[in-house]
């Protein structure tokens, strides 16, 4: 119970924190909107000779490519990078001298930090979403992406734990941050939707569980045939082995933390 | 200029060896940012297993696209990227240390600080534009002129660049309005026909950035004569010249506020 | 004297360090990177009475800042045992953590961009402090440190010396039995120095914390603390009471005489004593306690004086001559 209040308190204060820079909002919403324009004059040129592609119409493309990018500013990127500066600037120390464990405010600063780029740079997406989706937008779909959206959340919460935790013997983990993102967009489907890769690929990422980050819920909220039932089992079962992972490789890398100093 | 370049080279040497403290973090870094910029290109590969052309392109006529604006934004990013930093500089009250230095102060920025990850983005640059000059059968004698169109893609970054972060001299908010240099490297990538009217004039008259690509491949694809390369020089170095001078009205703002 | 709250046995710790060697990029990427131990603490044993207020003193680099790392359990000790409230800090840290409160004076646990309130409202419920408890402190901490003031701005705007009242007053929020100070004055004005020191002296006349202070501010320490730690080089090499310890070096004096005319200075120095006859000055220093009187007598029956002046040693300079003299 105390956990919980305490996840509210600091994601509204990371909310919070993060909407005093007001300014920064701006840049990052005509940041949204060039590449907004690209994608959609890209995909315009690519659809002009067809109405098709695998299933997905226009529309269709352009509102999975408009989800696909609010989720990637849901979704706690970053843990990776704010772990390891926590190591070198020997902030983790203050953490670690708190009655709560780390791993707790990091998770209540992330949710209000992804909330609130979500609702500033991601408003002109959220929009236009709406404006290609809503014909196709299937309502009982709602709630199965709701629930795979947050298994994504954990996923991606605790998969870049396990790497993070990783920089207390590494110290910087700047280019494996940059190495996972890059992998992660390629087997996710952040960038196209996984029917439109080779035979081969789509059945290897089946089995994976990055599939539910954009692929899965995407497709449920617009109501296309997915086997969904299978790869919401797969992720769950990876988010328990991750967290019990973690458990294991923090207690043992703690106990080598160094911070010189003083 | 002399001492310039020395100053370059200097800075250079020291940025690089820093890259050894972390190491592995620059292998890493390096391999990341050639991940991520070859999935964006197998997207490309896939996409091209459903439609014949874009537009008109051919696939290896996009990569050439692609590559040719990739290695002039990358010569930028591993060189001069640090342009963008000055909102940071002067929100902690450090800009004003390249204020006493008898040396350009937008000149010492550009060399406080080099990017690493960046050789990852010249490195793809590279490996796209040689793959799509080989497969498009592109008479080698064009190969004098790349340079000099790569150059002027990095000159006209490098200007966007110097005016987007002049805005910094006139707010103190953290905005990171040369970020969005970042972005428009996204608008060049492809081909300006994609565009509409409005879009493809802001990208050859406001932000140049758009004739980089574009003019080497009307050459080589739809045979508009080639003089017409002689322009992106030209344009480059108007563009970057009237840059600074933006940037020094901006800091002649900076110097009358004394904030 | 209370009970033992914090006992330390035989404590060490290594750091690993990478050297950084010569040679080109390429080369040095690709050979074997080399590696040497150094020792932050080196086979330390002592304890701390309930109540105490201890300052711990030493050098840049003596290895303060590692042992109280490992008095918080954020480091995990080399060799040694360490027992805070009979708890391992390192194994049982979550739950040491509910009773101990840290300032590091280099860094903050306050939220950059919101006020300390909001921060103090986060801490209200990590602690689990109730309503009644957090309403209280905060109106005394307010109070003791002027804090009116500044407790709604944002932590980014204000000096140093009203963030760090913010930060000690973080640090006692949830009455903790023992708080860390590690440098807190740092760097402060006077007279943020000195309403911190108040602040630590009316906590300690009304509660029984205990207090672990580090700080190169000698005389300030002098001023608050019951006992000294001197750490030189990874090792104790003095643990006393501040009392005791001055005495032990108030024994020995300077004692400076002004002279018109011919100076005499036919007394012979025993022991450790020096003179120094200096333009009109006679200057005898390392004078024990009971050879005062009989030096001065002896000047004054002999000289015409102007001015005596007897000068004891500051507490700044015992703890030099202290950690010169080494283990």
């Amino acid at each position: 119970m105390q956990k919980l209040l305490y996840l509210y308190k600091s994601s509204r204060a990371g909310f919070r924190a993060n909407s005093i820079y007001s300014a920064a909002t701006v840049v990052k919403f005509i940041s949204s909107i060039i590449i907004l324009t690209v994608y959609y004059f890209l995909w315009k040129a690519i659809y002009s000779g067809a109405t098709s592609i695998q299933g997905y119409r226009f529309n269709e493309l352009m509102a999975y490519i408009l989800l696909t990018r609010i989720l990637s500013m849901l979704y706690p990127f970053g843990i990776i990078d704010t772990y390891s500066q926590l190591v070198i600037r020997g902030d983790i120390g203050l953490h670690l001298l708190k009655p709560i464990r780390m791993e707790w405010t990091m998770l209540g600063n992330f949710i209000g930090r992804n909330l609130y780029s979500c609702l500033s740079g991601g408003i002109p997406y959220i929009v236009l979403f709406f404006v290609f989706a809503s014909p196709y937008i299937s309502l009982p779909g709602i709630g199965i992406s709701i629930l795979f959206i947050l298994s994504a959340y954990f996923f991606i919460f605790l998969f870049e734990l396990n790497i993070g935790v990783l920089s207390i013997y590494f110290t910087s983990l700047w280019g494996v941050g940059t190495l996972t993102g890059a992998i992660i967009a390629l087997l996710s489907g952040e960038l196209l939707p996984i029917s439109f890769y080779p035979e081969k690929l789509i059945g290897f990422l089946d089995i994976l569980p990055f599939s539910s980050m954009y692929y899965i819920p995407v497709n449920v909220l617009l109501g296309k045939e997915c086997e969904w039932k299978q790869a919401l089992a797969i992720i769950c079962i990876v988010n328990v082995l991750l967290l019990v992972i973690y458990s294991c490789t923090s207690k043992v890398l703690l106990k080598k933390l160094s911070i010189s100093g003083g | 200029m002399k001492k310039r370049l020395l100053y370059f080279c200097k800075s250079f040497k020291i940025n690089f060896d820093e890259l050894e403290i972390y190491d592995k973090d620059f292998i890493f870094g390096v391999l990341g940012v050639l991940v991520e910029y070859l999935s964006g290109l197998l997207m490309m590969f896939f996409i091209y297993d459903f439609v014949e052309d874009i537009n008109g392109w051919s696939l290896d006529q996009v990569l050439f696209f692609y590559g040719l604006n990739l290695v002039g934004y990358s010569l930028w990013s591993c060189f001069f990227i640090n342009t963008i930093t000055l909102p940071y500089y002067i929100q902690r009250g450090e800009f004003d240390r390249f204020l006493v230095r008898p040396e350009s102060p937008l000149f010492q920025i550009m060399m406080d600080s080099f990017d690493d990850d960046s050789w990852g983005e010249l490195v793809t640059g590279l490996i796209i534009l040689c793959y799509s000059w080989i497969r498009l059968r592109i008479p080698p004698i064009y190969f004098l002129a790349l340079p000099i169109i790569v150059v002027s893609g990095c000159l006209i970054y490098l200007g966007i660049s110097i005016i987007l972060s002049t805005f910094s001299f006139f707010t103190i908010a953290q905005a990171d309005v040369a970020n969005i240099t970042m972005e428009v490297k996204e608008f060049a990538k492809y081909p300006l026909t994609i565009y509409p009217k409005v879009l493809q004039i802001i990208f050859t008259v406001v932000f140049p950035i758009g004739i980089v690509a574009f003019i080497p491949g009307m050459v080589l694809f739809r045979q508009i004569p080639w003089q017409l390369l002689l322009v992106i020089p030209l344009v480059a170095i108007v563009f970057f010249v009237l840059s600074t001078r933006v940037w020094y009205l901006g800091l002649k703002h900076y110097g009358g506020t004394g904030t | 004297m209370g009970n033992e709250i914090i006992t330390v046995n035989r404590l060490s710790k290594q750091y690993h360090v990478r050297i950084i060697t010569e040679g080109n990029i390429i080369k040095r990427i690709f050979s074997k990177k080399k590696y040497k131990e150094i020792d932050a603490l080196n086979d330390v044993s002592f304890s701390i009475q309930e109540g105490q207020y201890v300052g711990v003193i030493g050098n840049n680099g003596a290895g303060k800042s590692t042992l109280i790392k490992l008095l918080t359990g954020i480091l995990y000790p080399t060799a040694g045992q360490v027992s805070v409230m009979g708890r391992d800090p390192f194994n049982d840290r979550i739950k040491n953590n509910r009773n101990i409160g840290v300032v590091f004076g280099q860094k903050t646990q306050l939220k950059w961009d919101l006020s300390p309130l909001e921060s103090y409202d986060l801490l209200k419920t990590i602690y689990g402090i109730d309503d009644e408890t957090y309403k209280e402190n905060i109106k005394k901490f307010v109070g003791l440190f002027e804090m009116e003031d500044f407790i709604n701005n944002p932590v980014r705007s204000l000096s140093l010396g009203q963030r760090m009242k913010c930060e000690i007053a973080a640090a006692f929020l949830h009455n903790p039995s023992i708080v860390f100070l590690d440098e807190p004055t740092i760097g402060l004005d006077v007279f943020s120095k000195d309403s911190i020191l108040r602040f630590l002296r009316s906590i300690k006349e009304e509660s029984n914390v205990t207090l672990i202070l580090t700080t190169h501010d000698l005389e300030e320490m002098n001023s608050i603390c019951d006992r000294l730690i001197i750490i030189d080089k990874g090792r104790i090499i003095e643990e006393d009471t501040i009392e005791h310890f001055t005495e032990r070096f108030t024994c020995s004096k300077s004692i400076v005489f002004c002279i018109e005319g011919d100076i005499w200075k036919d007394i012979n120095p025993i022991d450790n004593e020096v003179l120094i006859v200096d333009n009109g000055k006679v200057i005898v220093s390392n004078v024990r306690k009971e050879r005062v009187n009989e030096i001065i007598s002896l000047m004054l029956a002999n000289n015409t004086i102007n001015d005596v002046q007897i000068i004891e040693p500051n507490f700044t300079e015992m703890v030099k001559k202290r950690i010169n003299e080494g283990d």
